[in-house]
């Protein structure tokens, strides 16, 4: 129930992303193990771990951004 | 059996909130409350299980390549907590250096003061207060007679 919680009291955007995350991730795994032919397969899981990947690593870049911000707001200050 | 179903209820309700802060530590890594030390076991630990995944069911060449998409980005995921960890987005730096001082002297610091505090409901306050009185109350004897002998000397003129 707390990990529900800290999840509810996370940023909108840290939600949304972290939901995208785990679907795409969970896809990926979920299509590289289903019984499709190679080349489909191959195709199915590149897309959505390029999906995933992707949106994790807009994630930190994001991250990067604020903690940048921040970081020069207090050296401003 | 009715503190049987107690004791079975507590240890559910302890083995239950435990994993429940482990999680919360883990998975919300650039939430509230970042670490490193979950940012970088987060990235080792699915790097580890997309490696596996793609490693069990793909053939050589393709697995090979998705191998090596995953290793990219668990780099590029390195290097971008590096740079958080230069911007001082985590809370505690000096972890990644010591983290086993670091987690002993939290511990430390968390059960000392429930120490004092359960050894002050002992009766052992009085001692402690006037152990930190007495030097007090030294140092107010050591500087009453010098105000005494100022407030003396023009007791003395008069």
């Amino acid at each position: 129930m707390s990990t529900l919680d800290a999840f509810e009291r996370l940023n909108l955007e840290t939600r949304i992303q972290y939901g995208l995350m785990g679907i795409f991730g969970t896809l990926c795994l979920i299509a590289a193990a289903s019984p499709l032919e190679l080349l489909t397969k191959a195709v199915v899981v590149s897309v959505l771990f390029g999906f995933t990947g992707g949106i994790w690593i807009s994630h930190l870049v994001q991250i990067v951004q604020r903690a940048a911000n921040r970081k020069q707001a207090a050296t401003g200050q | 059996m009715s503190a049987d179903a107690v004791d079975e209820d507590s240890d559910t309700a302890t083995e239950e909130s435990e994993p429940s802060t482990f999680l919360d530590g883990i998975e919300f890594l650039t939430g509230e409350d970042p670490s490193a030390g979950s940012f970088l076991l987060v990235v080792g630990m699915v790097t580890c299980v997309f490696i596996a995944g793609f490693q069990l069911t793909f053939p050589a060449p393709i697995s090979w390549i998705l191998t090596a998409l995953v290793l990219v980005v668990a780099v590029i995921s390195f290097i971008i907590g590096a740079i958080l960890d230069i911007l001082d987005y985590f809370d505690t730096p000096s972890d990644d250096a010591r983290p086993a001082d670091t987690g002993v002297e939290v511990v430390e610091s968390q059960s000392s003061p429930d120490v004092a505090e359960s050894q002050s409901g002992d009766g052992r306050t009085d001692e402690t207060r006037a152990a930190e009185t007495q030097p007090m109350d030294a140092e107010q004897v050591d500087l009453d007679p010098v105000d005494t002998r100022q407030g003396d000397a023009p007791s003395d003129e008069n």
